[in-house]
């Protein structure tokens, strides 16, 4: 899901992302680091939604939007498959 | 105490210790001309404590941002080289920052490894890098600039510097290390010679960035660091009064220092007109040259002193062409008339700048 050459390293307000086909970089806020984080290990969509509730007290439905239109946005980006 | 100084005191303390009341007392401007807001931005967050200027977060972006690119480009181009070369400290040592976005950089400083430095600056040429002619080791490109040593502290340029401490390019080779920068696996000094190296390369430019110090204080604090080693290392290579200073400067700030390190600090008694021009030098680092005229001083017999001092004021031509970009080879003999002038108005500007204000007092009295 994840393309091979995207580098991402994490910071301590979220992560970046840099496209080595592109040479673009990508800042990623806090809650689409740990999204990013969690695919990167192959979590399943529902399991990052659970992840995000277990760390920011927010609702289900909540968090499972916020994952598909990060996932929207990364895929819009080419950097997810 | 000279003001400057106990400013630049303030920013390291700063960026020693953040929450400490040294942030406020210095200005964010400040902080970020120094290249310290990206750090004390992360330390803050760090802390769950954020309260300062979105500068301070703009910056540490800028700075992550700015140093993936470099390092990924860097990256892409010593895959392509035949022989690979070491990350002197500099890139090298983000790996001891808490993120990307701590510790500005501008170019990346590596070592050839020994005898191969025509080899590298061939394969970077290959990679669309190029230098100037005056600049053959200076390498660029839009997105990378790559400084290529053949000798760690530049001792092939000016020879006599060997004589106020080397490290000789063989040695440090051989003690190099493969370590993880940023998820990939890079050649470095041993930790005892990236130490050495930070605190030399830091006196000769005259502490011109803070960053240096702060640098200098992570490695400091490397639990694998054995100190016995260093110290025989340091004395080896004849670098014991660069890391003596550095020490100096990182105890007046209130640096956490390892026990091995306190003890170190305790033993060293530095002489009060050192550490006057060390107080001096801390305030003026942004014009003074004074800290290479110092490390000369280093030298342990009085005529290896004249003649590094010699050679750094009349380097041979191809290094005094760099000093006089615009001078053309053909006059370079009129460069070292230039060069006598600039060395008397320097001189004269830098002598009176220390009868005036050679500060130090109770920060001396340490």
């Amino acid at each position: 899901m994840i393309r091979a050459d995207v580098l991402y390293r994490p910071l301590v307000d979220g992560g970046l992302l840099y496209d080595a086909r592109s040479g673009q970089i990508h800042h990623l806020n806090e809650t689409a680091a740990v999204i990013w984080e969690a695919c990167a290990e192959g979590t399943e969509t529902p399991q990052i939604a659970l992840r995000l509730c277990a760390r920011y007290e927010v609702g289900p439905d909540v968090a499972g939007e916020h994952v598909r239109r990060t996932l929207d946005e990364l895929t819009r980006a080419g950097l997810v498959a | 105490m000279n003001d400057a100084a106990g400013r630049a005191l303030d920013l390291v303390r700063a960026g020693l210790h953040p929450g400490s009341g040294a942030v406020g007392a210095a200005s964010w401007a400040e902080c970020a001309r120094e290249g310290l807001g990206g750090l004390l931005y992360a330390r803050a967050v760090g802390a769950g404590a954020w309260r300062g200027p979105d500068a301070w977060r703009v910056a540490h972006r800028a700075t992550a941002a700015r140093n993936l690119q470099i390092l990924g480009a860097f990256a892409a181009v010593t895959a392509t080289l035949e022989a690979e070369p070491l990350l002197l400290p500099g890139a090298a040592l983000l790996r001891l920052y808490p993120d990307l976005g701590c510790r500005p950089m501008d170019d990346v400083d590596v070592l050839a490894p020994p005898g191969q430095k025509a080899a590298v600056l061939t394969g970077l040429r290959r990679a669309g890098l190029c230098a100037t002619e005056r600049q053959p080791d200076l390498m660029r490109r839009a997105d990378l600039t790559v400084d290529v040593h053949g000798d760690p502290l530049n001792c092939d340029r000016i020879r006599a510097r060997r004589r106020a401490g080397w490290l000789d390019p063989a040695s440090a080779w051989q003690g190099r290390r493969r370590v993880d920068l940023e998820g990939r696996p890079v050649w470095v000094l041993s930790l005892e010679d990236e130490v050495l190296y930070t605190a030399a390369h830091a006196l000769r430019h005259s502490y011109r960035r803070l960053t240096w110090l702060l640098d200098l204080y992570l490695q400091l604090r490397v639990p694998e660091l054995d100190w016995d080693r260093l110290r025989s290392r340091a004395e080896v290579t004849g670098l014991v009064a660069p890391l003596d200073y550095g020490l100096w400067y990182l105890d007046g700030a209130g640096a956490a220092l390892p026990a091995a390190g306190r003890a170190w600090v305790a033993r060293t008694r530095l002489p009060v007109p050192t550490a006057r021009v060390l107080a001096w030098v801390l305030g003026n680092r942004a014009t003074t040259c004074v800290g290479e005229v110092l490390w000369c001083l280093t030298c342990p017999l009085r005529r290896d002193r004249l003649r590094l001092l010699a050679e750094f004021a009349f380097p041979r031509t191809d290094v005094l062409l760099q000093v006089f970009p615009g001078l053309p080879r053909r006059l370079a003999c009129l460069g070292y008339v230039l060069r006598c002038g600039q060395v008397l108005v320097r001189g004269a500007v830098e002598l009176g700048a220390l009868w005036r204000r050679a500060g130090g007092g109770e920060w001396v009295a340490r």
